[in-house]
Parts: C-alpha cells; structure tokens; sequence
C-alpha cells in the first residue's frame, strides 16, 4: 500500500516516476543529522529533478528493511559552494513498488555533501562521474 | 630503526568520543549513523575515510561531529570477510564494529597528517 503522509515536496524525477520528501525524514534525519545540508534544499530537489548522474546500491538494497525496496543514489554537481566548494550533493532514494502496477515511487531517505562515489556503485543513469 | 608514528590527534579524539557515542541505524537504507557527545546541531565538513565511512568534522573548530557508515551491514561484512561481496541479513554486534571502525580509522590514509 502505498504510504499516506503528509509530504513537505514531491518532486517529479527522470523516467517519469515521482519522489516524496516527508517532513519527519527532513528533520529527523537529514537536519538533524546533517544541518549543513539545510541550505541546500533546493539543490537536493533540484538533484532529483534533474541529477547529474544515478546509481544503483546493490549493497544497501541487499539489506533494506523492505524486501521489495531498490535504494539508488542521485548525484549532483556544482550546487555547494564556501566552505563545501568541490563536493557533490548525494541524495539517498528508497523506491517501492506501489498500485497494482507496481510502479516505483521514490522516498527520500538521507542526503551528504561528499568528496568521492563508491567504486562499487553500478551506474544506472546519467553521466558516469567516476 | 623504524619509528613508529604516534597515533593522529583527529584519529585519537575519535576514537576516545567512540566510548559515549550514539549509535542509531537506519533499517530502511542500511545506514549507520554514529554521533559523537555534543554535537547535535552542529554544521560539518565532510571528509571520506574509505568507501563506507564518512566524517563530519565542525566547520569553524574541527572537532570530530559523527561518523556515517553506509551501507552498514556491507562495511561490517567487508572488516570480517572480505573479499565476499554480498552481505548476509544478521545482527552485528556493536562492540565488535567499534572495534573495527577504530581499526578503519587508523589506517585510514585520508586522515593522515590530521
């Protein structure tokens, strides 16, 4: 069943599928955990939108909570600046097959500022940053 | 003669906040999120210690934040047998991935000289 929440954005990603942002994982779990993402929320939805590049974590979905769930990460370039000048926006997405369909739709779960993409992510769209 | 050289100050500072740190996972995605006393509500920068562990470190002091490590379970996986690339579904035991993490950060070349 597809989850009934009050979002804070739904945000329209490549291959016509559709992301949710719940305002309990933007406090609770990027804020919180990691406040200097905060000025970047535009960049984060932005980085769903339109990501520079996905990748698919085989390593993260093999132990997800949710046996049906895919988590990819979206990649984006050139958003941060002063004291995160260089790094990469990294937006985690747990997707679940929902409707009678089973299309996916996304969750966002988490995002970082970092340097480097893991060698054993597998590109899945997009331009291969590595 | 070898000199060994002394343990990093950021590595030891670590590694002594480790003993009343906050552990908290995140089933959904795997993820590992490791808070260092005091630093709720900090901004950090973030450095990569290896392809699973991640350090925040407070931007205007850089005193060490948290640690993320993600996915958990595959990093654990990878410290007890590596070379095995899909991790199996079991309990850690967290005394044994401090153990662990301490050693990652030691020998972690990105926080050489820090």
């Amino acid at each position: 069943m597809p989850e009934r929440r009050h979002w804070r954005w739904t945000e329209a990603a490549p291959l016509g599928r559709t992301i949710h942002c719940g305002e309990r994982e933007w406090q609770d779990h990027v804020l919180a955990r990691h406040p200097e993402v905060r000025r970047y929320e535009a960049a984060v939805r932005a980085t769903l939108r339109n990501p520079d590049a996905i990748y698919d974590n085989p390593r993260a979905t093999a132990n997800a909570a949710h046996p049906t769930a895919l988590v990819q990460e979206f990649y984006g370039v050139g958003y941060t600046g002063g004291y995160y000048a260089g790094k990469l926006l990294r937006v985690i997405v747990k997707w679940l097959p929902e409707g009678p369909g089973g299309q996916l739709v996304g969750y966002l779960r988490t995002a970082y500022l970092t340097d480097r993409i893991p060698r054993w992510l597998q590109w899945h769209w997009g331009r291969e940053l590595r | 003669m070898t000199v060994q050289p002394a343990v990093r100050p950021l590595v030891k500072q670590i590694i002594a906040a480790l003993a009343s740190s906050q552990w908290d996972h995140d089933p959904e995605i795997d993820e590992m999120e490791i808070t260092l006393l005091g630093s709720a509500g900090r901004e950090g920068l973030w450095h990569d210690v290896d392809d699973y562990t991640f350090l925040r470190v407070d931007v205007e002091t850089g005193q060490p934040l948290s640690l993320t490590i993600y996915p958990f379970h595959a990093w654990f996986f990878e410290q007890t047998r590596p070379g095995n690339s899909l991790p199996p579904k079991t309990s850690i035991d967290l005394a044994q991935a401090r153990k662990h993490l301490e050693r990652v950060l030691r020998a972690s070349p990105d926080l050489a000289g820090r």
